[in-house]
């Protein structure tokens, strides 16, 4: 995210782009951008006031990662170090639709009280939090854009697709037809610019396609610019049937933990464990006394688990399709950015010639001057 | 060695030492941390405390003696511990890239012969179950002669958590960059995969950035050991460009594809390069931990047989050679 904002904020010509990056190579792979990179760390306090010297507004996409407990104190600094920074009028943080958890559940996560439902969710709101009151202390202008699923080229999503088309038996939930809550990388940078130029309303709001696009036009889109079948489509009952399934983990989180629980119990090998001849020896005795009723139900629900654990070796479960692909979209305004069929125009050439990349190991050395 | 606990000295409290080798080490049966010693004496104490290693030192001179030495500190520093290690006697796993140049690579291992000790080399991708699984499927020749070879590990470098104090910012420490760095492995990776013993007309291109490749494409004829005909090898390796990653091997009759990670699967692809179905192995690491300790397995069994195992530093010579005659003749190389 960082990288493609340098690239596109700086191309625009506007604006004195400054990168601020932890360690010369990560400075480096920046490539040939025309922003001032300047290598420190925003975590700590003499560091930050260095590269942030002279800046007059600051876009925040750095996030800690690690143990939670250490993260989240590096990140309080970061906020700390922004709002402290001499020169800062005006900040942008990248906070994420995460907020109103993994599947968005309109009864409970509004865009007033968003309720996350994972610990990335829950961190991101409490920095977002911080950063409204630290940057409100100071009169800083702020932005707190809550981020949409980024797709384009280098981004997350798009990557996704194309690891979840390369599996024939994927399946896009509600065929696709739903709105996907995702960004372009394009529609980030232009809404980005406008944030800085102060073009519009500051504030905290989402950002995501406009209009939305579906998960079916951007499977297609993607699938279109490798040449590879479109993804098909999960029936109506199975989809909804995933959607309330992730509605009910989030809203009784300790249930769906106690099933889980339940089910490693289930799974746990308890065949083996009566094979074992030391077990064997040590139940011989009390198996003996067993009226023939109970020894005749033990025996049939060892076989019926016997079935089960041997079904299971060559019938493998899938794993559950994410919250997010079958989510009803977000609540709340977003902010103002480019149509996204404009934007996502804009970016087609650079996309799929990265997903090209992606996706195929040939390459031609003579094009590299490394003979044919 | 005698059958009490082997002792392990650790140079280099740095992240492969605390996420890869002290998690195997302290459970490895029949092992003794003697020590860690790190230049840098608070970062070792931090360590040490955290694994329970009661003697830190910052000096490798004065380290107690022990049977065997971890080295993980960068490539372009180690010159002087190598010395001391085989001065003291001591056998040596030396993590990878083992050396910058050919000379370099067969030095260390003159030296260690002249001391009377063993050194290996952590490359513990030879452990992965995919390299395995790929390596008796083409010796078998099951799927025709090998026709060509595409390898590529290539990602956009994101965040990496590292300060400006990182070795692989600093070109001399690390010896270059993703070539050495990442090359090291893919190359020993295709190498034991297809069992390379030659290799000729290597031509490579380098993108730099004051003095450290980013991104490294390379072209060789490599010749397998036992075939008469070569193949042609191409190499990608990246941190600004994302790519297919991936070692994707054709043969006459079907095309296989290993992936480059532990967990990597050793699949069969059809005309089209989808996969087909995959190749199984019963042996191998499928994690991390897992390769890390079979690679301790083999030195120690290595140090106590006196004979050469897997991670031998001398079967690793050909990839050093490999990466250094792509550095020497490369188009834009600016090793420093």
């Amino acid at each position: 995210m960082g990288s493609a904002l340098v690239k596109g904020l700086s191309s625009r010509g506007k604006l004195d782009v400054v990168a601020i990056v932890r360690n010369a190579v990560t400075g480096r792979t920046l490539g040939s951008v025309d922003a001032d990179i300047r290598i420190g760390s925003v975590t700590d306090p003499a560091s930050s006031r260095g590269v942030l010297a002279d800046c007059d507004a600051v876009i925040n996409c750095a996030l800690a990662r690690g143990w939670p407990a250490a993260a989240r104190r590096q990140n309080e600094a970061i906020i700390r170090n922004i709002a402290d920074a001499p020169c800062v009028r005006l900040a942008v943080h990248l906070s994420t639709v995460a907020v109103y958890g993994t599947c968005v559940d309109p009864c409970v996560s509004t865009f007033e009280r968003p309720r996350p439902d994972s610990s990335y969710g829950v961190d991101k709101l409490r920095v977002e939090r911080l950063a409204m009151r630290a940057f409100s202390a100071r009169g800083i202008r702020h932005y707190i854009a809550r981020m949409g699923h980024v797709y384009g080229p280098s981004q997350w999503v798009s990557r996704d697709v194309l690891e979840r088309v390369s599996n024939p038996s994927f399946e896009l939930p509600f065929g696709g037809d739903i709105p996907s809550n995702a960004v372009s990388i394009e529609a980030v940078v232009t809404a980005v610019a406008s944030m800085l130029n102060e073009e519009q309303p500051p504030g905290v709001r989402n950002l995501v396609d406009s209009p939305q696009n579906t998960w079916r036009a951007l499977y297609d889109l993607h699938t279109g610019l490798v040449a590879k079948a479109p993804a098909g489509s999960l029936s109506q009952a199975a989809s909804r049937a995933l959607r309330d399934q992730h509605y009910a983990a989030a809203r009784r989180p300790m249930r769906s933990l106690a099933r889980s629980a339940l089910t490693a119990f289930g799974s746990m090998n308890l065949i083996a464990l009566a094979q074992l001849p030391e077990f064997r020896h040590i139940v011989h005795g009390p198996l003996l006394l067993l009226p023939t009723r109970i020894e005749e139900a033990a025996n049939r629900a060892y076989v019926r688990r016997k079935a089960r654990a041997a079904l299971r070796e060559v019938l493998p479960s899938q794993a559950l399709l994410p919250g997010w692909m079958c989510a009803p979209a977000v609540p709340g305004p977003c902010f103002a950015t480019v149509d996204s069929r404009q934007a996502t125009a804009a970016m087609l050439e650079e996309l799929r010639t990265w997903l090209r990349g992606l996706s195929s190991y040939r390459w031609d050395p003579g094009a590299m001057g490394l003979g044919s | 060695m005698t059958s009490k606990a082997v002792k392990v000295g650790i140079l280099g409290a740095g992240s492969v030492a605390e996420a890869c080798h002290l998690p195997v080490l302290t459970r490895m049966p029949g092992v003794e941390i003697a020590w860690l010693c790190d230049q840098d004496r608070g970062r070792a104490l931090k360590l040490g405390h955290g694994w329970g290693i009661k003697h830190v030192f910052d000096d490798l001179r004065s380290c107690p003696d022990v049977d065997t030495v971890l080295i993980a500190i960068p490539v372009g520093r180690r010159r002087d511990a190598l010395s001391v290690v085989f001065e003291r006697g001591w056998h040596a796993l030396v993590e990878k890239p083992f050396a910058i140049s050919a000379d370099e690579h067969v030095r260390i291992v003159r030296e260690a012969t002249h001391a009377g000790v063993e050194v290996g080399v952590g490359l513990m991708r030879r452990f992965f179950r995919s390299t395995n699984v790929a390596r008796l499927a083409l010796a078998g020749e099951v799927f025709g002669p090998v026709l060509e070879v595409w390898a590529a590990e290539a990602s956009r470098m994101g965040a990496t958590g590292r300060d400006g104090s990182w070795y692989q910012a600093d070109p001399a420490a690390a010896g270059g960059g993703v070539l050495i760095e990442t090359g090291s492995h893919v190359v020993d990776q295709v190498f034991q995969a297809l069992g390379v013993e030659a290799f000729d007309d290597l031509r490579a291109v380098f993108t730099n950035a004051e003095g450290i490749d980013i991104e490294a494409r390379a072209v060789a004829n490599v010749k397998r050991a036992g075939v008469a005909e070569t193949i042609r090898m191409h190499l990608v390796l990246s941190r600004i460009r994302d790519l297919y990653t991936g070692v994707v091997i054709r043969c006459k009759h079907a095309t296989i594809r290993l992936g480059v990670a532990v967990d990597g699967l050793v699949e069969v692809l059809g005309g089209d390069d989808r996969p087909l179905c995959r190749l199984e192995g019963a042996t191998g690491a499928t994690n991390l931990y897992q390769a890390f300790f079979l690679e301790w397995q083999a030195f120690l069994e290595q140090c106590r047989s006196r004979t050469p195992s897997l991670v031998d530093a001398a079967s690793s010579l050909l990839s050093t050679r490999f990466i250094e005659t792509a550095y020497q003749q490369g188009i834009g190389a600016r090793r420093s």
